[in-house]
């Protein structure tokens, strides 16, 4: 008898751990949910921004001026979009970014091997509903005749949920050696710096805000 | 008491072994503006880019707008070209006059993925959703009735309604950009921008 409690138990726990794992009621794996807009649960906040926000930002964005670079190069130009961001914007000295653009193209490589897994896990999720479409299903008897009802795909799969953890932590070990590189004293500066900037054009999304904010001149920029 | 203390135990750590699996699907917007010293050009970048939980239902896209005094320059926009997780623009000016502004503002999207299609008696069709008309398909043989598509959004993004500061048709219809077409859904999610008082040397 004893033991039946314990497997009792033991099952609780097992139930309660699956409510979290698939957002409990929120997220049904499969069955009839009306068709309606839900109310937005998750959102990115960038108060306080996590440090893989921000590094990934930065890689990004210092990746896209640079191709910015490639193009004009390629046409027989120089611009130096990517040099004079980490400049004007990071106050960096050359030496420094060259370091920063080290561990950069490190956890770029690092991650397109996570990104390619991950398109891989997506595809295979979303090729069992060919075209995207989700099969509606036939309303109960007693059902009103507005009932609309379709089948939900199932819960994120655990293993894209570890990939974006890997992602994550890259992010933060490439942050490690980007302040292994600069030294403590200028590693403080230069991420009070970068979260100064990406606080400025970083915009978290807020529920139903489709105002355009205000846009202000950052002041005269000189060479 | 030792097997209440195990049971304890177990439900401890199955709570937080589930809260360690449950990830949050995220999408985050950059809109940026700077001047090259060397060049003199001004570049914007527009981006919109999505975490992989989010990339599972939803596509990313952005577009952008390059302001000179307030006159639009030149515009893009990027569905991700094949990438799941981030769309981006970066669009330039021609070297850029003294104390001129710069602005770039940027429209981010998603794109869901899933759907299903609804029956629906005409009248009660909304005639707007998320800024766009809905005309619904005619269906053969019942009359009064049309078929729509509505889209899956578990994270409920179609909750920030539709329209823009720069439509997304201003947008349409250019293959060089890849935008998407006037018919292919998207939610939008907001504006963002960035501006200069550029002063070259």
């Amino acid at each position: 008898m004893l033991n039946y409690k314990y497997f009792l138990a033991v099952l609780t726990c097992c139930v309660i751990t699956t409510g979290f794992i698939t957002g409990g009621a929120e997220e049904p794996i499969a069955g009839a949910k009306p068709i309606a807009t839900p109310e937005p649960r998750f959102y990115a906040d960038a108060n306080p921004m996590p440090e893989e926000v921000m590094y990934y930002a930065l890689f990004q964005q210092v990746d896209t001026l640079a191709k910015k670079d490639a193009e004009f190069r390629a046409q027989g130009e120089t611009t130096t979009f990517k040099e004079t961001f980490y400049r004007t914007r990071l106050n960096l000295a050359p030496a420094q970014f060259a370091a920063i653009e080290t561990v950069k193209s490190g956890y770029l490589t690092g991650i397109s091997a996570l990104d390619a897994r991950a398109r891989e896990i997506i595809d295979k999720y979303r090729a069992k509903y060919p075209n995207g479409e989700l099969k509606r299903l036939d309303p109960p008897k007693d059902a009103s005749r507005m009932f609309l009802g379709y089948e939900t795909p199932p819960p994120v799969p655990a293993e894209l949920n570890g990939l974006q953890k890997q992602k994550d932590q890259g992010a933060r070990d490439a942050r490690e050696k980007i302040r292994q590189a600069l030294g403590d004293e200028a590693f403080a500066g230069f991420e009070s710096s970068l979260r100064a900037h990406l606080t400025r054009v970083l915009v978290p999304l807020k529920l139903r805000n489709n105002a355009l904010p205000p846009i202000k001149p950052e002041g005269e920029v000189k060479r | 008491m030792k097997r209440m203390t195990r049971i304890f135990l177990a439900a401890i750590f199955a709570l937080a072994t589930a809260n360690f699996v449950h990830a949050q699907g995220t999408i985050y917007t950059l809109s940026d503006i700077a001047l090259d010293s060397t060049s003199g050009r001004v570049a914007g970048v527009s981006l919109t880019w999505l975490n992989y939980p989010a990339a599972l239902h939803y596509g990313p896209a952005a577009a952008g707008g390059m302001f000179r005094e307030g006159d639009l320059l030149t515009t893009a926009s990027d569905t991700g070209n094949g990438d799941f997780f981030q769309a981006v623009t970066a669009l330039h000016t021609a070297p850029s006059s003294a104390d001129t502004r710069y602005d770039i503002v940027s429209d981010h999207y998603v794109v869901p993925y899933f759907y299903t299609e609804v029956i629906m008696p005409e009248e009660e069709l909304p005639r707007r959703e998320r800024g766009k008309l809905v005309e619904g398909q005619t269906i053969p043989g019942r009359p009064g009735y049309k078929l729509v598509r509505r889209y899956y959004d578990p994270m409920g993004f179609g909750g920030f309604g539709g329209g823009a500061y720069i439509g997304w048709k201003d947008f349409r219809g250019s293959t060089k950009y890849g935008g998407l077409a006037w018919d292919d859904p998207y939610f939008y999610l907001g504006t963002t921008g960035r501006g200069i008082v550029a002063n070259p040397r």
